[in-house]
């Protein structure tokens, strides 16, 4: 109905002219009756959470993203069904990331996305789980250096230079990518959507800064704080982690108000060490990443803690946190726990993976891990296996699928 | 540009229409309370109900042309203390507009929220939104409700809302009689609601009844459960003596199997409504039959081998 501004005066007129007519009809017949007006249906402003066809569930509604780079073979594994669903194909997949339902897959010239019909809500008191259909949405430019961090409102697309575009949210929640805005000037780390404003990081005399933006891209009050080399980024209970070369900063936000806080590593780490690639289980405080190949980052961000877990050969690494075990998926393919505390290996499983994998390989098998499971793709193997990380790594269930999954993401969040 | 143009002919049509023209408006925002307000209000004006049946209030968003409806209201109705979260801005902007409105759950005496070891903290101490599980309660929010009616809207016969009101009263009254005289079928030790609902502290503090909520495993747990899984939710069954656990699941039967197989013993697991009426003829229609309903479904299964009448 948009089309009415497009059209020439007189034709609007007469489509005008027609809704009246209508509107008399209707509200004629309507008054004294029950129901909502009949116009509340003529609107297109969609009620907050809400999807046309989309399914309100009393759990989450835990979906994989699994993609062969090689092949471009994509399928969605409904974790509540155990369905299997087939998406485009993606060739040449870099990073398969996602917020919690959208799948962003990587690519060296474009990012291919896809809503995996399966996120939740929060509300504070409680939360909201919805199932929706599988939807491609299309392709957005970008490299492989590209990264991708999104909320409820916004999703930030930085490259490799540094350019930042700023998608909207509600348009991809309609199936549509929409035209992108562009945040000015150049940004020297990932712009991460945060407490409806923007974290990103200016150089300026050969200092990286933090800079605080509103959804406009206008600098607002910023706390004084600097990062060396800028990589790597989450979102948690506790505020925004960003990691630097020295450690990372902790920013919160009360009443509008940002703030900045260092949470150092305390010692000097080697630039192979530090750690990059956070991993996390969705709203958890404790994050993870390999401190190179032999050793594992665990920092807890409520007590502002960096532990460092000394482990074999490390593959990928996740936890659940709050008391339960660090995973890591090590060379011999095996999943093995630590007590984080006293870094002591507390549960191991079976060899898990086919093939060999190497330390530190980019783009290999993962953990992601929720609330009440955790799941690790083994590629060559063809499976996914879903682990009670609480019941001594116990295997609960085992996913075969008809694609080497070598990248693999969970959305429902 | 479309609203804009559907609201200036939604206006016209409005004032060319002469029985519209001649209805006052009352507009109410959850469904519940619509039930309420249409009982009292009756014949004697139009009601407007802005949350569809089976909605979440917490979440159900407003149109452009409802919100504009909400300000050519002559009295909103609304739950409050913060329950539609995304429409008690357009409520606002509607009374700064010089619209009567009526939060009906800050009039009255709402408890605050308190939970224990297994819920959720956040809110603690808040007061507590859901007043409509308390049928006492409900019959001063239609004494409240018919007040504003008589007071704000202008053109309604007063004695037809007082003598509505007063009917509707009477069966509010009946209610919690026959919900008193099905709850006293449980005994004491059993009245125990373990759930993972959040709106039934007003019915617990009005019936004598203990709220222990409870996680309930999801989904992909369910598929292959460990004893950890179902630990908090089977303690709590068997420190409370009660095997009949009040919950949406997606998966129930297989819920209460795997229950069965952790506790031993009969295992039920029963849904309850909660802060939605649903669509005419589902179960839970008007805010009578949606009571009525749960208190059949608790005394069941609180009390196997009874029935709520």
């Amino acid at each position: 109905m948009t089309a009415l501004t497009a059209r020439g005066s007189a034709a609007a007129r007469t489509s005008s002219a027609v809704i009246v007519t209508l509107l008399l009809a209707t509200s004629c017949a309507q008054s004294g009756s029950d129901g909502p007006s009949p116009r509340a249906h003529a609107s297109s402003a969609a009620p907050h959470g809400y999807v046309e066809g989309a399914e309100e569930a009393p759990e989450q509604q835990s979906r994989l993203l699994l993609n062969d780079p090689v092949s471009g073979d994509s399928r969605v594994l409904d974790l509540i069904t155990g369905t299997v669903h087939s998406t485009a194909s993606v060739k040449g997949t870099v990073r398969l990331g996602t917020d919690g339902r959208f799948g962003h897959f990587h690519t060296a010239r474009s990012t291919h996305l896809i809503d995996s019909g399966a996120w939740t809500v929060d509300h504070g008191d409680h939360v909201h789980y919805y199932r929706a259909a599988i939807r491609e949405l299309g392709d957005i430019p970008g490299g492989s250096e590209a990264r991708m961090h999104g909320d409820s409102a916004v999703t930030a697309v930085t490259d490799g230079e540094g350019r930042a575009l700023l998608y909207d949210r509600d348009e991809l929640e309609d199936g549509r990518i929409g035209s992108p805005r562009t945040l000015p000037g150049t940004h020297a780390g990932p712009v991460l959507p945060y407490a409806e404003h923007l974290l990103t990081f200016t150089e300026r005399d050969g200092t990286t800064r933090l800079a605080v933006l509103d959804r406009e891209g206008d600098p607002v009050e910023s706390p004084r704080a600097a990062c060396d080399r800028p990589r790597g980024a989450a979102v948690t209970g506790r505020g925004a982690v960003l990691g630097c070369a020295d450690g990372v900063l902790l920013v919160g936000e009360r009443d509008g108000a940002f703030t900045a806080e260092k949470i150092s590593y305390g010692e000097d780490v080697p630039a192979a060490q530090r750690a990059v690639g956070f991993r996390q289980r969705p709203g958890s405080d404790t994050l993870t990443a390999p401190a190179g190949t032999d050793a594992v980052w665990v920092l807890d961000v409520t007590e502002r803690t960096w532990t460092r877990v000394e482990t074999g050969p490390v593959v990928a690494v996740g936890t659940a946190g709050e008391g339960s075990p660090l995973l890591v998926l090590e060379t011999d393919g095996a999943l093995h726990g630590y007590d984080i505390g006293s870094g002591e290996e507390v549960a191991r499983t079976e060899p898990l993976l086919t093939g060999e994998h190497r330390a530190g390989t980019d783009g290999g098998p993962v953990i992601e891990v929720d609330r009440n499971r955790s799941y690790l793709n083994d590629p060559r193997g063809r499976r996914v296996y879903e682990i009670d990380h609480d019941d001594d790594l116990r295997v609960a269930r085992t996913f075969d699928v008809d694609i080497e999954p070598h990248l693999m993401a969970e959305t429902g969040w | 540009m479309l609203s804009a143009l559907l609201a200036l002919f939604a206006a016209g049509a409005a004032t060319s229409c002469a029985t519209e023209r001649d209805q006052p408006r009352i507009v109410v925002t959850t469904n519940i309370l619509g039930d309420v307000t249409r009982q009292v209000v009756g014949d004697e004006a139009r009601v407007t109900v802005l949350m569809k049946p089976n909605a979440d209030p917490h979440s159900f968003g407003l149109s452009a042309p409802q919100a504009a409806e909400l300000e050519r209201a002559d009295l909103v109705v609304f739950n409050g203390l913060g329950l539609e979260e995304n429409v008690l801005r357009h409520v606002t902007a509607a009374r700064e507009s010089g619209v009567a409105t009526v939060e009906v759950a800050r009039a009255v005496s709402p408890l605050t929220f308190r939970f224990g070891d297994d819920g959720p903290h956040r809110q603690e101490g808040q007061p507590d939104p859901h007043f409509w599980t308390d049928p006492d309660r409900m019959r001063r929010a239609t004494g409240l409700i018919a007040e504003h009616v008589v007071e704000h809207v202008g053109g309604v016969d007063a004695a037809a809302i007082r003598a509505n009101a007063e009917r509707y009263d009477e069966s509010l009254e009946d209610l919690t009689r026959w919900m008193t005289r099905s709850f006293a079928r449980i005994p004491e030790d059993r009245r125990a609601l373990v759930t993972n609902h959040h709106v039934f502290g007003y019915l617990a503090d009005r019936f004598g009844f203990r709220v222990l909520g409870a996680v309930i495993p999801s989904g992909t747990t369910l598929a292959s459960p460990s004893s950890s899984d179902l630990r908090a939710l089977s303690r709590l069954m068997e420190t409370s003596g009660v095997r009949t656990v009040f919950a949406d699941s997606s998966q129930p039967k297989r819920l209460a199997e795997v229950l069965r197989e952790e506790v031993g013993g009969r295992v039920q697991v029963v849904e309850l409504y909660s802060e939605s009426l649903t669509a005419p003829g589902e179960g839970a229609d008007t805010y009578l039959r949606m009571m009525r309903a749960n208190t059949k479904a608790m005394t069941e299964g609180l009390v196997p081998g009874t029935s709520g009448d």
